[in-house]
């Protein structure tokens, strides 16, 4: 971060966005002194919060002014109750048990958890989770919260919980909200200022409307549109908008009240390779997980070569239980899963390796090599390939990743995108016909979900099928051709993409909110359908 | 052990235990306070099957000990038991039941007071008992970590044996190199976790050489009173028994004896 100035005023909503190494983390440590107090580096000119300098007042005494939450909810629960993880920070500042006891009642009133005082954290959902990390800072009363992309791991209602719990605070107990977000719109229409950061800088403070309406701008600092505002800025490039772009589906509606949204010239359907051929099938299959836990129930579907398939649902919906049937992680307890027509109960993971890849959401779990070529051949080693096999499969992925001079790379001091890569490659190089992955996008940033849904798109047109557990509607409604809406451990919607987004109150009675574009042509025209940006686009015409 | 026994009162067990199976070795006398914590573990109303399951690792070590213990005094003392020229001895079945009484007691203990006990009560019990802040926290927070490094051991194998990863084939070597593929990620986690963590925790104003505060009230009822007079006279008379020639393990049972 360097030669950042910023004024932050009582009571404002701000939102930070910007590419990932942007200085957005930094500029949020610096708030609250654990920049310069627990961080190495250097620090040159100073942060005065709520009239304190944070060089001369440590990091507990800000606490009492700055509540502070991370990205991964988990990694902030210190009790093992709802109760003793909110009242942690105020046993530190010494306060006496009866006013704990009041502060931490009223911070799970505010936040909507005073009924699960005595629960256990870890058996929270994830909105649950970051609201209890917002009580544990609120019960320090404090001045300002400083919110470090709190919303990346949530499904899309923990985001609307989380957001509204936000507003609320903002809006009635006029706490100052200072928040990172990637995903514009859902914290714009709550912002009351939008910070741009590049490059360790602040390259533009303002109005949100006004920001916004400098749509390259975003665009340039690698922040991805709302899908409103993608749309609006697509018709101004072809001159048919007049108007500033919006970025909330009503602000939109409001401005497109002359334009017209017509049938499309014939009927679109996402672009399939998908053949006949069944690869995975899955029978009545269900799950129960050894504490008695039933997470999947009588589920039968079949995965056919070439589709991309985005698995949706709430978080605990099953869906990742889901995807581990289907290389062998987990084997149904009652019903069966056929992989190429074997049954996964009588092959090992090991076996099915070679058919199924399977890259979790996080590369952490998964490289351990010191360079990407000692990463890539580690899978295929261990299917007992010969030594030239092994050396030619990972020449020609080492293609893809950037060619022959990455070979010595280490995964491990590469940006998140990049590591994702590696841990796609080094599941495809054992050449597998299904590649199933956990949240491939999670994490990264706008230019690098691009980079991994590309790579994966080009994937599927060479012939490969793929799963993608998401909770990302745009990723799904953009690259899947088919979508499967899992709850309570069973298949609530299956089908083409264009036939399950268009089901939108099924969509919310499952807790998937359509894409923003679908809300906007439903709204424009109800028996008209769309869900990607690109053919709404082509179907809008001035009345 | 219930959980409305005060958690002071758990963690003195837990020293009680300790301390009384190091002062006495009469393997008889370790055989009564080995019932004791059973019956400590029944009073709890702990589900024993998740007991044994959880204890599994020092149950195994308790019984390799007292397995090598056997091997090794074979030529020692009077035989019970001969097969050829190996013998089973005295001085290999007491010695042997005498250290496996001790790991299973002690292990024993610790998972009814860990079970039954949550990490707020450890670290107040602690901070009560004049223990350092900074200590009880390093338990408390270790405690908090097991069930989240418990579930990331889990995934990364999971993420190994999906690139066809078999950790229980191949020689010692082989599998020992497999190894390695979830050791290094397990560590990087681990630091990542902790790290996150200690931000988590300063900026909830955490500071182990500040005074603090416990929401918890403790208060010692009559049955704790009970327990502790009963845990002190019993080590008391341990103590003096050992002092009077007492209590310690018979002459001829006695390892190189």
């Amino acid at each position: 971060m360097q030669g950042v100035d910023l004024e932050i005023g009582a009571g404002e909503f701000i939102a930070i966005a910007g590419r990932a190494g942007s200085g957005k983390s930094t500029l949020c440590y610096a708030l609250n002194g654990l920049i310069p107090h627990s961080f190495g580096g250097r620090m040159e000119g100073e942060v005065m919060v709520c009239g304190l300098d944070t060089r001369k007042t440590s990091v507990p005494d800000l606490a009492r002014h700055v509540g502070f939450v991370l990205q991964n909810a988990e990694s902030q629960l210190v009790g093992l109750s709802v109760e003793e993880d909110t009242a942690f920070g105020l046993e530190n500042i010494g306060l006496p048990g009866n006013e704990i006891a009041g502060r931490v009642h009223s911070a799970l009133r505010t936040v909507r958890l005073e009924g699960q005082a005595r629960s256990s954290p870890w058996n929270l959902s994830g909105g649950q989770k970051q609201r209890l990390a917002i009580a544990a800072a609120l019960a320090f009363q404090p001045e300002m919260l400083v919110l470090d992309n709190p919303t990346a791991e949530l499904d899309p209602v923990g985001k609307q919980e989380l957001m509204a719990t936000l507003a609320q605070l903002n809006r009635e107990s006029g706490v100052t909200v200072v928040m990172v977000n990637q995903e514009l719109e859902e914290v714009l229409p709550y912002a009351s200022r939008l910070v741009l950061m590049d490059h360790g800088r602040i390259v533009r403070v303002g109005n949100p409307a006004e920001i916004i309406d400098s749509a390259e701008e975003l665009l340039n600092v690698g922040v991805k549109l709302p899908e409103v505002t993608q749309v609006a800025y697509q018709l101004r490039t072809r001159e048919q908008w007049r108007g500033p772009l919006p970025f909330r589906v009503e602000d939109a509606i409001g401005q497109m009240r002359d334009f017209v949204l017509l049938t499309p010239p014939e009927e679109r359907s996402s672009a399939s390779n998908a053949t006949a051929e069944t690869l995975i099938e899955m029978e009545g299959a269900s799950f129960v997980y050894p504490n008695g836990t039933k997470v999947i129930r009588n589920v039968s579907l079949a995965i056919r070569r070439g589709e991309f398939i985005a698995l949706m649902g709430p978080n605990g919906a099953g869906k990742t239980t889901l995807a581990k049937h289907f290389n062998g992680l987990l084997v149904p307890t009652t019903g069966q899963v056929l992989v190429g027509g074997r049954d996964t109960r009588s092959s090992g993971v090991a076996q099915l390796a070679g058919k199924v890849g399977y890259v979790f959401q996080n590369p952490d779990h998964q490289l351990f090599s010191r360079t990407i070529e000692e990463e890539l051949a580690f899978g295929p080693k261990n299917l007992g390939w010969e030594k030239a096999r092994v050396e030619s499969a990972v020449e020609s992925t080492l293609e893809h990743l950037g060619g022959r001079q990455r070979a010595r790379d280490d995964p491990y001091f590469m940006g998140l995108a990049e590591r994702k890569l590696v841990a796609i490659a080094s599941a495809l190089i054992m050449e597998p016909e299904v590649l199933v992955l956990d949240e491939p996008a999670t994490g990264a940033d706008h230019e690098a979900a691009l980079r991994i849904m590309n790579y994966l798109s080009t994937l599927q047109r060479r012939g490969l099928t793929i799963v993608m557990v998401t909770h990302d509607v745009s990723l799904a409604a953009n690259y899947a051709n088919r979508v499967i809406v899992v709850r309570d451990g069973s298949v609530a919607l299956d089908g083409r993409t264009e036939e399950v987004f268009r089901r939108v109150t099924e969509l919310r009675s499952c807790l998937v909110t359509p894409p923003q574009v679908t809300l906007l042509a439903q709204a424009l025209n109800p028996s008209l359908f769309t869900c990607r940006v690109s053919e709404m686009v082509e179907q809008l015409a001035r009345a | 052990m219930e959980r409305g026994v005060d958690p002071r009162v758990k963690i003195l067990y837990l020293a009680w235990v300790f301390l009384m199976v190091s002062v006495l070795a009469h393997p008889l006398i370790l055989l009564l306070i080995l019932f004791l914590t059973v019956a400590v573990a029944f009073a709890s109303r702990l589900s024993l099957p998740a007991l044994v399951k959880t204890g599994r690792l020092g149950w195994f070590i308790a019984g390799v000990s007292w397995l090598l213990w056997i091997v090794f005094l074979r030529h020692q003392g009077h035989a019970l038991l001969s097969v050829g020229s190996w013998g089973i001895t005295e001085p290999g079945v007491f010695n042997g039941f005498s250290v496996a009484a001790r790991i299973v007691s002690i292990l024993l203990a610790c998972l009814v007071v860990f079970k039954t006990t949550s990490t707020r009560e450890v670290m107040t019990a602690l901070y009560r008992l004049r223990i350092p802040v900074p200590f009880a926290m390093v338990i408390g927070i270790t405690l908090r970590l097991i069930p989240q490094m418990q579930a990331e051991h889990a995934t990364i194998l999971e993420a190994q044996r999906s690139r066809a990863v078999e950790f229980g084939k191949g020689n010692l070597l082989v599998r020992l190199r497999k190894h390695v593929a979830y050791i290094i990620p397990l560590v990087l986690r681990a630091l990542k976790i902790t790290s996150d963590l200690s931000l988590a925790m300063e900026a909830r104003a955490f500071d182990p050489y500040r005074r603090r505060t416990f929401s918890q009230a403790l208060r010692f009822n009559v049955l704790d009173v009970a327990l502790l007079v009963l845990m002190s006279l019993t080590f008391m008379a341990a103590i003096a028994a050992r002092l009077a020639g007492l209590g310690g393990m018979p002459l001829q049972w006695l390892a190189g004896a």
